[in-house]
């Protein structure tokens, strides 16, 4: 018999005496996990790089003169490796009393930290509790969210790396040597020092509490001690659709919020509006009971009387004026399934297709122009094509402050070497890690995109219509066209370098796929159809539509502002976009759902203050807007809207268009209601009640329900479940396969087209082709925009939002985010403002054709000269008094990213 | 992703050499010497627009350089806490300077070991020995040694390789260097492939401290990546930085013509020059030689009207990094914080900003002119089978005739302090030598007969370390050698890995309960199990440690400990 053979097999290496295969570039920290064997770590985190520095995750391996550290050393073949050897289990120990008794050099004071992962490796070696001692220097409690106690931290730097590594902001330092050394943020200035985006990723990771939160930090008693189990949800702030868990405090509020750890959209991140700004779920002015106004004051009215009124004063007015004298208005926050509730009544019980969203204020003309185009008027692409792009064009968005998570994805891949180019007249937080930046003038993005399209044809050379691809529709007459336009004029209308252009389609050409990313700098134009028809051409010719990594990704702004269109809230569109004209959907909502879809298209949002004003809208259903805010020329939507004869708000807190309404209905908020939410990348999540509504405030869903049932309908919803079997029912193509019991089996959720049960969802739209004549390139030529070279009105302003607000502000200035320190007030470059004569913090007048205010002036070189920035937070100065009602004729959106102005002292 | 070749524009660093201005960090560095800090919002605007940085750059760098910014606007003497230094007492000579209130800031050797104490005024001009000890702020300049002497210097070698041109005076400037056949190496290498070099550097065996140096150099050039970068450091240790700072000052163009050779040999287009930022005479003086060679086309765009071009930056590192462990230099350019990193990867797959990095001292950047103009046999035909080539070490004032000397690898330590130095200073014999700084290696006096290789050293557990020579006579004050042992380890390490970063502090309490048994009368138990106690934590911080500073100091710190534990211990009892 021939003797055994002891030594592990080429492959192989033995972890404790197992055996297992080596695959190349595991540590053995991975390795060891994979065979169930855990090694103690304190710096070590799966998702970042590792650190080294703790040294707890030492292991012995036989014939090394000096143990390993098992996070950062890759397993080898041949290595014998044992985890809990004596010699390293004394070396752990060792490392561990030094932290306790070093204190008086290294500053921690050990009964100070607070219970977790640190106190747990003490434990688990043999040590007691350090005994709870009070903190010799008090917590930094100066941000509104953060917090700070620096004798509880033992200098293992989670927090810097998560900071660098997953939020990609570069707020924590290390200052002086050895024992000295001490982690310092933001220089010394702490969270508010400017450079933190108050994400709260440190505080998930920092395991002694020395970094901690508002939230943990609560008195006594708000502790969480609700024996409710916490709740998943989605975020009901923006379009990334951030999977979160809610956890209550002892009283039914909201205690804390976590990150889903591995949710496939934001892997366990949340930004500071989805982690910290929940308290105005509990603001004590959110609307509580339905109220009537009488004259000028308002009166509580139970449900049944304010359903009986607001049905009959619908009826009365269709009567008397036809059901298009009524109209109804979504906002994007509210549900899959109220939207499609608050367009079946208009349409099936009201009769009338006047019914639209929000969406019309930023993304119809991608609706448009992408449908027209391409077949669907959604995403291409997916969140995850953002990791697998060969080349990323960021444009006319700001995703830092506007999708904070998917910012953070974008300057991740931009780290990690993928090309980025940013076009944005402003430099943003992303344009600083751009391989180019291109600072375009507002409204010229046409002709800078054909430009593009022409300079990559160009550098691809001979490029022949089966080269872009069979459906390359249309492309010898598209390309004729491309290549007639003169470079030179075009970088005299975008007012960016002929060089930048050529870099730009250089880069773009040689790193295949394309991936755009694109936002309402491209949209709210005169020209936004026209600007995503040009996109749609590079798509096209880049030949990234339906590959991983390459297409297109509108992002969309509100949590819902997909789904609501996607449920049909659009006056010519049914839901999944069956076009209200076509013969199909009307036999196909006779037969499922059993109504005549009124046949005639209905108002857009935008058209509404004229319709109002000339009499033939008399009365309106808003659910969840604040138009007042929102819609342009602030000054004629609030003539139109004080015309009104019936004004139903249903909302939860008082807006300014609230205070018009003739009857206020309260409705419950995001953490509070059972429905689905659809992000920017066509992906169904379920969304659960986590905490009460106030008072008597009710589900959006509900609220429909019962006026449709005072109206007479015949409605049995047993609740959003049944809704949505309706919708799959009416829209089989794409939400067939959705149901209620899938997304609890999947809770990633499902991404449409889904049109069968055992369907997947689809990733990537157009992967397997477009559909029947589509695909096809448009040409399109650029025009200048009516805001252009005005003689007097010689500034063009962008408005947009912040990173710590949210739209008209309604949810987040109700939480603590009102106290970061925001750049509020009017961005001007130093040169303008000092052709102006002014200074930072000077309050000037703006002017534009619709109407002025009165505002403080920020000089920030980030600004393009001749252009300026106000965000549209502020309520006392609403930017949109100044945005002209003139929309995009295509799309129906406003301008709002290229307004005239003239300033003045 | 994007692939070699691309049409990418290479990124810009912050720390390259901006709008051809030089280095924009030695702008800051030097800013921040004169005025205190926090620099106020108009200082900081005007130096990003000098520097082309941002902002929250200059604030970043501006407290990077905080531990020698000026206090209130008063700029602080530099005064040297080497070995050398604090042996001829330099740890007393700050203590009174700053009882006169005069603010100091201890730095690790200013390079003027043979002629011990050294410091700096406020003007930056060097007062060595007597001068330091008896420095008077109002008598001032007349006093300081301006064109301080150069140090006694000799080679042993037939061929020296590292100091010929500083035997000879040196080559300050771009004429005299020329003068002497520098850049006549990289003028024959820019006419053959950068294999040619690498072949060379093979052929030749040319040896560092780790010994031989080539095999780094292939795995460098042999990893796939767009691009490579190659770092000259200045100084690594507690002692010994003569040589680096006689080389900048007085030979910088040989360092940057090896600097090239290097880039040349393993395919980097940028190359940085690691000088720590209180060596300010040698600073001028290589930013003076990088402007001169790039204005006569020796460095920058297609040199010598070649189709290869190399760019040099500054960079002046304000913290000692760890004993100049290469990690640690190369966090301190990508994020200025200057921490070591896990290994694998080395520096020679995965460096500065991810790319391949070779790391070199300067002694071994002086010698590749020679080596492409000449070839190998200078180093083949001396210095050890294992190590070929020579090594300069430099001795401190505690000899009877300090000095530089280069000798071949393989001369004999007794040899060269016995008769080279004349042994201790005014006759008395030496207690203990430190070799190599305090990371090296600590011989009592019967362990000075082996050879200076570096690899044999290895082999029998010694180390060669940046091969400075610190003499502790008999008088010496062994406890505040102790001290500073431990204040070196704790005021330069990085303070990344636990053992490294709380091991001293823990060696103090544990000492302090020493003493503590050590007067109050002993019980002998307790005094083992203390003994046992700081064996055991001397033992988790060689073997705990992440980087090799962490893992070489505590070694000669125990043979210290060992040797002289009665006397550190009973004297003030
Ligand atoms: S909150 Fe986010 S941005 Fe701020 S320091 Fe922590 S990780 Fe960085
Ligand atoms: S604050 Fe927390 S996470 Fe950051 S270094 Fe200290 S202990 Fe670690
Ligand atoms: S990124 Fe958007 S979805 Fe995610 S937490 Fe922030 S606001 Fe919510
Ligand atoms: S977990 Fe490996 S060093 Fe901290």
């Amino acid at each position: 018999m021939p003797a055994v053979d002891h030594t592990p097999l080429p492959s192989l290496a033995l972890i404790n005496g197992r055996e297992l295969t080596v695959s190349p570039g595991e540590t053995i920290l991975q390795a060891a996990r994979r065979l169930g064997i855990d090694i103690p770590t304190l710096c070590h985190h799966d998702r970042l790089s590792p650190e080294g520095g703790c040294r707890m995750c030492v292991v012995k391996c036989a014939g090394h003169p000096r143990p390993l550290a098992a996070c950062h050393t890759p397993l080898e073949p041949g290595m014998e490796i044992l985890t809990h050897h004596r010699e390293v289990e004394r070396i752990r120990k060792t490392l561990l009393t030094l932290q306790l008794t070093t204190a008086g050099e290294s500053g921690l004071e050990p009964g100070v930290i607070r219970e977790g992962r640190f106190t747990e490796l003490l434990v688990s070696h043999g040590f007691s509790l350090p005994r709870r001692t009070p903190p010799p220097v008090k917590t930094d409690t100066s941000h509104p969210y953060l917090r700070w106690q620096p004798s509880a931290c033992v200098s293992c730097r989670l927090c810097l790396n998560t900071c660098e590594q997953i939020a990609g902001h570069f707020v924590f330092g290390m200052e002086k040597l050895g024992a000295a050394s001490r982690l310092t943020i933001d220089g010394k200035a702490g969270f508010n020092g400017g450079a933190c985006s108050s994400c709260g990723a440190c505080v998930d990771v920092c395991p002694t509490g020395a970094i901690s939160d508002r939230d943990r930090e609560k008195p006594r008693n708000r502790r969480e001690t609700n024996p409710a189990p916490p709740v998943e949800t989605v975020c009901g702030y923006c379009g990334t659709g951030c999977r979160m868990i809610v956890h209550t405090d002892k009283r039914g509020d909201v205690g804390h919020i976590d990150g889903v750890p591995n949710a496939a959209v934001n892997h366990g991140d949340l930004c500071v509006k989805g982690r910290f700004a929940h308290g105005w779920h509990h603001a004590f002015d959110r609307l509580r009971r339905p109220m009537l106004r009488s004259g000028a004051a308002f009166s509580a009215v139970p449900w049944d009387q304010a359903t009986a009124l607001v049905a009959s004063r619908f009826q009365e007015i269709a009567a008397a004026s036809g059901p298009d004298s009524i109209a109804a208005l979504v906002s994007g926050r509210t549900s899959n399934e109220a939207a499609y509730l608050m367009q079946k009544f208009m349409r099936g019980v009201i009769g009338t297709n006047n019914i639209d969203s929000c969406s019309r204020l930023c993304h119809s003309a991608s609706e448009l122009a992408l449908s027209w185009m391409l077949g669907s008027g959604s995403a291409s692409a997916c969140f995850d094509d953002i990791e697998l792009a060969g080349c990323l064009l960021v444009f006319g968005t700001n995703p830092t402050e506007s999708h904070p998570i998917l910012g953070a994805r974008l300057k991740q891949a931009a780290l990690h070497g993928v090309p980025l180019i940013v076009v944005d007249p402003r430099r943003t937080d992303l344009s600083d890690f751009a391989t180019l930046h291109l600072p375009v003038k507002p409204g010229t993005n046409v002709s800078l995109i054909n430009i593009l399209c022409r300079l990559v044809l160009e550098a691809y050379g001979e490029t022949t219509a089966a080269q872009v691809g069979a459906p390359g529709l249309e492309f010898e007459a598209w390309r004729d066209f491309a290549l007639s336009l003169p470079v030179p004029e075009a970088s005299a209308i975008t007012g960016v370098q002929e060089r930048d252009l050529r870099l730009a389609a250089r880069i773009i050409a040689d790193s295949a796929p394309l991936l755009t990313l694109y936002g309402a700098g491209v949209t709210q134009h005169v020209r936004g159809t026209a600007g995503v028809i040009a996109l749609a051409n590079l798509a096209l010719l880049t030949r990234g539509l339906g590959q991983p990594g390459g297409g297109l990704l509108p992002l969309r702004g509100q949590n819902n502002v997909q789904g609501v269109s996607d449920m049909g809230a659009m006056p010519d569109h049914f839901t999944g976009y069956q076009p209200i004209r076509s013969a199909d959907t009307g036999t196909r909502v006779a037969e499922t759902l059993g109504f005549n879809l009124p046949g005639k298209a209905g108002l857009t949002v935008t058209e509404l203050p004229d319709a109002i004003l000339a009499g033939n809208v008399r009365a309106l259903w808003v659910m969840g807007e604040n138009p007042l805010r929102s819609l342009p020329d602030t000054a004629k939507t609030r003539r139109a809207f004080e015309k009104l004869e019936f004004l139903v708000v249903q909302e939860t807190i008082l807006t300014e268009t609230g205070k018009l309404a003739h009857i206020l209905l309260p409705a419950a908020a995001g953490f509070e209601i059972e429905g689905t939410f659809t992000n920017a990348e066509r992906r169904i999540q379920r969304v659960r009640p986590a905490v009460e509504a106030p008072g008597e405030a009710r589900p959006d869903w509900i609220i429909i329900s019962q006026v449709a049932r005072a109206c007479g309908a015949h409605w049995h919803y047993l609740g959003p479940e049944d809704v949505m079997r309706e919708v799959g029912r009416a829209t089989p193509e794409t939400h067939g396969g959705v149901s209620y019991q899938r997304l609890e089996q999947s809770p990633d959720g499902l991404q449409w087209p889904c049109p069968d049960p055992a369907h997947p969802g689809t990733k990537r739209l157009h992967s397997g082709g477009f559909a029947p004549g589509k695909g096809r390139f448009v040409p399109i030529d650029y025009e200048p925009s009516p805001d252009h070279h005005r003689q007097d009105y010689p500034i063009l302003l962008i408005t947009g939002r912040a990173l710590e607000h949210h739209n008209s502000g309604g949810m987040t200035l109700r939480t603590p985010n009102q106290d970061l320190p925001t750049a509020q007030g009017l961005a001007l470059h130093p040169h303008d403002a000092a052709r102006l004569l002014l200074v930072d913090g000077d309050e000037a007048t703006v002017e534009s054709a619709q109407g002025s205010l009165r505002v403080r002036v920020r000089i920030s070189n980030r600004q393009l000269p001749g252009t300026a920035f106000l965000s549209i937070h502020d309520g006392s100065r609403p930017a949109n008094r100044l945005v002209s009602a003139l929309p995009d004729p295509d799309s129906m959106t406003p301008q709002y990213k290229a307004v005239a102005i003239k300033i003045s002292r | 992703m994007f692939s070699e070749g691309s049409h990418l524009p290479p990124p810009v660093h912050y720390w390259q050499d901006h709008r051809g201005l030089g280095s924009p960090l030695a702008v800051i560095s030097r800013h921040v010497r004169k005025h205190s800090l926090p620099l106020p919002d108009r200082a900081v605007a005007e130096l990003a627009a000098r520097t082309g940085l941002l902002e929250s750059t200059v604030r970043r760098a501006a407290e990077y350089y905080r531990s020698m910014a000026a206090r209130e606007d008063h700029p602080p003497l530099m005064v040297c806490q080497g070995t050398a230094c604090r042996l001829a007492g330099s740890g007393k000579l700050r203590e009174s300077l700053e009882k006169r209130k005069l603010s100091c800031h201890g730095v690790a050797c200013l390079g003027y070991c043979d002629a011990a104490p050294a410091l700096l005024d406020e003007r930056d001009a060097a007062y060595t020995g007597d001068a330091a000890s008896e420095f008077d702020e109002h008598r001032g300049f007349s006093q300081s040694i301006l064109g301080h002497p150069l140090p006694r210097m000799e080679s042993l070698s037939a061929t020296p390789l590292i100091l010929p041109r500083l035997l000879q005076g040196g080559a300050a400037t771009l004429k005299e260097a020329l003068s002497m056949g520098v850049y006549e190496g990289l003028r024959s290498a820019l006419q053959q492939p950068g294999q040619v070099m690498l072949d060379l550097m093979t052929a030749s065996g040319l040896s560092g401290s780790q010994g031989r140096v080539a095999p780094r150099w292939h795995t460098c050039a042999a990893t796939d990546a767009v691009d490579r970068y190659v770092i000259g450091h200045a100084h690594a240790g507690t002692s010994g930085a003569v040589v680096d700072r006689l080389l900048l000052e007085r030979d910088p163009h040989s360092v940057l013509e090896g600097l090239a050779l290097a880039a040349r040999a393993v395919g980097a287009s940028h190359g940085i020059l690691f000088i720590p930022a209180d060596y300010p005479q040698a600073l001028q003086q290589t930013e003076a030689a990088i402007r001169e060679a790039t204005a006569a086309n020796l460095l920058g765009r297609n040199i010598l009207r070649s189709h290869w071009s190399f760019q040099v930056s500054l960079f002046p590192g304000a913290a000692r990094c760890a004993g100049g462990e290469a990690t640690t230099l190369i966090d301190a350019i990508e994020t200025l914080r200057g921490q070591a990193r896990p290994q694998p990867p080395a520096p020679e797959v995965a460096g500065l900003h991810r790319l391949p990095t070779l790391v070199e001292p300067l002694e071994t950047l002086v010698q590749l002119g020679t080596l492409a103009k000449d070839g190998s046999e200078a180093w083949t035909a001396q210095g050890t089978a294992e190590c070929p080539g020579t090594r300069v070490f430099c001795l401190n004032q505690g000899f009877a005739q300090p000095g530089l000397v280069e000798v071949p690898h393989g001369h004999n330590l007794r040899d060269l302090i016995e008769n080279w130095a004349g042994g201790g200073a005014m006759g008395s014999p030496l207690e203990a030598l430190i070799l190599g700084g305090l990371g090296g290696s600590l011989l009592g006096p019967g362990e000075w007969d082996f050879p200076l290789c570096p690899s044999r050293m290895t082999a029998s557990g010694l180390r060669l370390g940046n091969g400075s020579l610190v003499a502790i006579a008999q008088t010496a004050d062994l406890r505040d050698v102790l001290s500073h042992f431990l204040e070196y380890m704790d005021g330069e390490s990085c303070g990344k890995c636990t053992p490294c970063r709380l091991g001293p502090a823990g060696i103090v309490s544990l000492a302090a309960r020493y003493e503590r048994l050590a007067r109050v009368d002993r019980k002998p138990r307790d005094a083992t199990r203390a003994r046992r106690d700081l064996e055991t934590l001397f033992h988790t911080m060689e073997l705990g440690s992440l980087c090799s500073f962490g893992q070489d100091l505590p070694g000669p710190m125990r043979r210290f400990i060992d040797l002289f534990w009665d006397r550190i211990f009973t004297k003030t009892s």
